[in-house]
């Protein structure tokens, strides 16, 4: 709320600078965001907390000004007129359901003269981000300003014998606010309405038929106190907020009703010439009653961690305006009703913390249980992760989960993606399937800014619908890499060696398993959406499958990724982290290091260019004896002239060890003639 | 010649050839040819049949010691050699040691799970426990249980992203209470970290996502004074000694509500909101609140590492680029 310093300073008294003033305030819980000039000199923004109404008002924050300060506050609730008959005869109101209207009130002013709204009230009002409009709708707005209580005034002579009727709606019913737009009202929102029709959304706005302008004569006044909850429904279902509707959502104090009525009807009087009907409407049938909180001050004491003495406890309330009587220990505090935030106990401890000053609390370690504290599994695991990718010389990225759907994400699992109802933008559209389209976002955009090599990774969440009923969302988290550029940073020694490839990527993960103490992984050839249909493999651990490394299928790339022309080949990965952590069981035993020699021996077999290394690899392994068989390792691959056309030479090495023994020629002659023969027979190989 | 005049000539011409050697190959010369088995000097001891024999032992004698001497000499004359060539073979090996090294890809993390990783080093380290909770949470978690009226104000401060009519994305990590304290009882200290969601403009100061780092702790006498006292020792284990600050503010969840603060440069820097846990939560939950009391917090992350390195554009954070995060 913005709030004209001077007009505070006349229900306060202090000798402190608007800064120190606006501090006080800060440390006492309304927070002055800034101080800011204007015609009618310094004004407070405050940040008003969704618990206290009470602060959106000049006499209300002059109130919290005065208990923080410690000093009186010059405003007091004035003497009410007599109540009298007369008024009657002017208007009557007719409250149909006092739950969603508490207090209903009314006043009547003949013959207002629409002097011009004085220049002092302007300014005011303007500082306090009113636009002033017409000596009626301002003195309205001014007394809101001034106390908290909303107004409305209707033009007299557009109610039907001055009567209104305060009512939910029925079905069909709607209305032209002020603001000139038709609105439908769904049925039970609370009216104020003629003897047909609504002419007021209870709280919100009034009708244009009933506005007044400048040839308005005699108005209708009213002052009222709404049910906050029911306001609240209303001003979201018509997505409409007022500031009448946004200080009845946060209460209201119902004995400002009276008050404020007269106070306008004051005003009417003395700058618009209004001649004020006797009496007044006030329909108030289950009073409001002050609260009656017991308090503790032992509990005061245990909960904030202080030694305040009693008097030290009431005096803190007693500064707010609240009454402490004593009861044996303990203390019986009545609350004013402005102060509907207070409900229990704690919450009358939270006050004497405010009037005391959190500043002044003092600092203390609790004692107790700490031990056993740590990290959950996958706490661990992803800081292992993170370390262990980074030790890679890969960059962490970190992108949103909300994210639009990318061209790269398989079309088969949008069927499962997580989406965001009444998505205002595509980004915000929903939550992403896989982590690798915002990777590659990441990859594209620093190619933009000239990035040639781009190596990183991200480990996070990914989303999907589950057809659990129960637990209808999936959360996963997985691990994704991109890398494009070269292989190894260019230095002056070494020049360029090369581009990265699926082989690059694919070391990662081996490197990335190795440094995990995870099993090693096997590589099945698989087509995966938007990757190179040559270059890609489902990755697989003990026969389950955790993910997949590929290079971008480059077509895919020029379409799909902003990007500039000269890019290179992308090889990426993809891992589900959580099957990864369940696979990192910490088995490892120790083995005794070899005390016989080892013996190598290489075999070059020309076999189909087609044909896998992986299949060479798994044969060879079932035939030798694997108790001897140390490493099996590719030498070299050749493909050209020495080969024949659709062949190529594949060289492997095994190196044999046995525990007990030195192995003799004879021993692995066998071993290597096993394995020969082997691929002669299975993959059609022949020895070169 | 007698054979004492040739050993005096011999031993001469020795030592002769000794001084001019010039590496430590011209004295492995001199070695084979005085010294050796074979050698001239060694040769000598051939003329001993010649003598007298009362001469013969004298003039072993003294062969001998020519031969020590020039052996003496010899060592002397390698190791200054030795000394002089090594010199030469290793400046001939030099390199221009300011030429760079040879590349390393060097990876790092990002800035905002390094700051999360560190906020829950330091907060293991004090005793509380760190588990992650679904971002995807049950309206009834992110706040029903944490004490929202329905149809309050308070919910205008959290803009929501629905999935359907019961499941939202959490606007705070702070849902991950109820979760904690139906699976636990007193004594609780537990806490979480992750993505929270609010519908916002994005800006240099906003955005939709943002992290957060939420604490709970129910126990038996725990008191405001001890929220203020974990506070400070959190904030002086990540910026050092740094002024607090502690104001009252509002939450549903807590009662008495703290905004907590620190004095970054010459300004405030709010990092969150905490507080004592609502003693309706604490009931609600089955648990007495009369006996234990409990403090909570919710702290953004992201100002952390703003504050810290002095970024002024929170979008930095997701628009990763290289030049941005290998400054960390």
């Amino acid at each position: 709320m913005k709030l004209p310093v001077e007009w505070l300073r006349e229900f306060v008294e202090t000798p402190l600078s608007d800064q120190e003033l606006a501090d006080k305030l800060t440390m006492a819980g309304l927070e002055v965001e800034e101080i800011t000039d204007s015609d009618d000199g310094p004004v407070f923004h405050t940040k008003v907390t969704p618990n206290r109404g009470d602060w959106l008002s000049i006499v209300g924050t002059a109130r919290e000004a005065a208990a923080a300060l410690d000093c009186p506050l010059n405003w007091q609730a004035p003497m009410l007129p007599e109540e009298d008959p007369d008024i009657t005869r002017w208007a009557g109101v007719l409250v149909v359901d006092p739950r969603l209207c508490p207090r209903y009130a009314g006043k009547v002013i003949r013959n207002v003269n629409h002097a011009p709204t004085p220049d002092w009230m302007q300014k005011r009002l303007l500082a306090a981000g009113m636009r002033p409009i017409d000596i009626v709708v301002d003195i309205t707005n001014y007394v809101m300003l001034e106390l908290g209580q909303p107004l409305h005034a209707f033009n007299y002579d557009a109610l039907p014998e001055g009567r209104v009727v305060v009512r939910p709606t029925t079905v069909g019913e709607s209305i032209i606010t002020l603001d000139g737009v038709e609105r439908a009202l769904p049925e039970g929102t609370l009216a104020i309405c003629d003897k047909d029709k609504p002419v007021c959304v209870a709280g919100v706005m009034g009708n244009a038929e009933t506005e007044v302008d400048q040839t308005t004569r005699h108005i209708f006044l009213e002052a009222a106190h709404f049910d906050p909850i029911s306001i609240r429904r209303t001003s979201k279902l018509l997505g409409l907020t007022t500031e009448a509707s946004y200080r009845f959502e946060r209460t209201v104090d119902p004995n400002l009703v009276p008050i404020a009525l007269e106070r306008a009807a004051d005003l009417f009087a003395d700058l618009a010439g209004g001649e004020v009907v006797l009496g007044r409407i006030d329909l108030y049938p289950q009073p409001i009653l002050p609260k009656e909180i017991a308090l503790r001050p032992s509990r005061v004491n245990a909960i904030l961690g202080t030694d305040h003495s009693n008097e030290v406890i009431s005096h803190s309330l007693e500064r707010l305006g609240l009454k402490v009587a004593e009861h044996d220990a303990s203390y019986q505090v009545t609350v004013p009703t402005y102060r509907s935030d207070l409900v229990k106990e704690i919450d009358l401890i939270e006050e004497v913390a405010r009037m005391v000053g959190y500043e002044n609390l003092p600092e203390t370690l609790p004692v107790g249980p700490g031990a056993g504290a740590g990290d959950e599994p996958w706490g661990i695991f992803a800081e292992n992760l993170r370390d262990a990718l980074t030790g890679l010389g890969l960059q962490e990225v970190f992108t949103h989960t909300l994210a639009a759907s990318s061209p790269f994400d398989d079309p088969k699992s949008q069927a499962q993606r997580v989406t965001i109802r009444q998505a205002l933008s595509a980004e915000l559209s929903g939550l992403r399937v896989t982590l690798l389209p915002n990777v590659l976002d990441v990859v594209a955009f620093n190619l933009r800014q000239r990035q040639g090599d781009v190596r990183v990774f991200e480990v996070g969440k990914t989303f999907r619908l589950s057809s659990d009923v129960v637990a209808p969302y999936l959360e996963r988290r997985h691990i994704a890499v991109a890398l494009t550029g070269r292989e190894t940073p260019r230095d002056w020694a070494s020049g360029d060696q090369g581009a990265v490839s699926y082989y690059t990527a694919k070391g990662i993960v081996d490197g990335l398993l190795a440094e995990l103490r995870l099993p090693k992984a096997e590589y099945t050839p698989e087509v995966v959406h938007g990757m190179h249909p040559g270059r890609g493999a489902a990755i697989m651990i003990d026969g389950q499958r955790i993910g997949y490394v590929a290079e971008l299928d480059p077509d895919a790339v020029k379409r799909d990724l902003d990007v500039p022309a000269s890019v290179g080949r992308i090889a990426v990965f993809e891992l589900d982290a959580e099957a990864l952590l369940a696979l990192a069981v910490d088995n490892r035993r120790y083995h005794p290091l070899p005390k016989y020699p080892t013996v190598s021996r290489d075999l070059a077999i020309v076999v189909d260019k087609a044909a896998l290394y992986g299949d060479i690899e798994r044969i060879a392994k079932a035939v030798v004896d694997r108790t001897l068989l140390e490493e099996l390792s590719v030498q070299s691959i050749y493909e050209g002239d020495r080969v024949a056309a659709g062949k190529k030479s594949v060289a492997i090495r095994l190196t044999f060890r046995a525990a007990d023994r030195t192995l003799t020629d004879a021993e692995v002659d066998a071993q290597m003639n096993a394995v020969e023969n082997s691929l002669i027979n299975q993959v059609g190989a022949s020895k070169r | 010649m007698t054979p004492q005049e040739t050993l005096t000539r011999v031993a001469a011409e020795a030592k002769d050839a000794l001084a001019r050697a010039g590496s430590t190959a011209d004295i492995d010369s001199v070695d084979v040819e005085y010294l050796g088995r074979k050698g001239q000097l060694t040769g000598l001891l051939r003329l001993v049949g010649s003598l007298a024999p009362e001469e013969r032992p004298v003039f072993g004698q003294s062969v001998n010691a020519h031969k020590d001497e020039i052996t003496e000499a010899m060592a002397a004359k390698r190791a200054e050699l030795a000394a002089t060539e090594r010199i030469a073979r290793l400046a001939a090996d030099a390199v221009d040691v300011t030429l760079p090294g040879k590349g390393h890809w060097v990876g790092g993390w990002h800035p905002i799970t390094r700051q999360m990783q560190a906020v829950k080093t330091a907060l293991i380290s004090m005793g509380y426990s760190f588990a992650e909770y679904p971002d995807i949470e049950h309206y009834h978690y992110n706040f029903e249980t944490l004490n929202y009226p329905p149809d309050h104000p308070a919910f205008d401060e959290q803009m929501s992203f629905y999935i359907d009519d019961n499941h939202l994305l959490r606007t705070q990590t702070t849902a991950f209470q109820a979760h904690v304290m139906e699976a636990r009882k007193p004594p609780i200290r537990a806490a979480t970290i992750g993505k929270c969601y609010r519908y916002e403009a994005v800006d240099a100061t906003h955005s939709h996502t943002f992290h957060q780092v939420d604490l709970l702790a129910v126990d038996e006498g725990l008191t405001l004074a001890d929220l203020k006292g974990t506070f400070a020792h959190l904030v002086r284990i990540l910026f050092g000694e740094v002024e607090i600050r502690f104001r009252p503010d509002f939450f549903p969840f807590v009662e008495p509500g703290v905004e907590v603060a620190i004095r970054w440069g010459d300004r405030w820097l709010e990092l969150g909101g905490a507080g004592m846990v609502h003693p309706n939560i604490l009931e609600s939950m089955g648990i007495d609140s009369e006996r234990y009391t409990g403090f909570a917090w919710g702290l953004g992350v992201d100002r952390m590492p703003m504050a810290k390195y002095g970024i002024d554009d929170i979008r930095l954070f997701v628009e990763n680029d290289l030049r941005f995060l290998r400054q960390f």
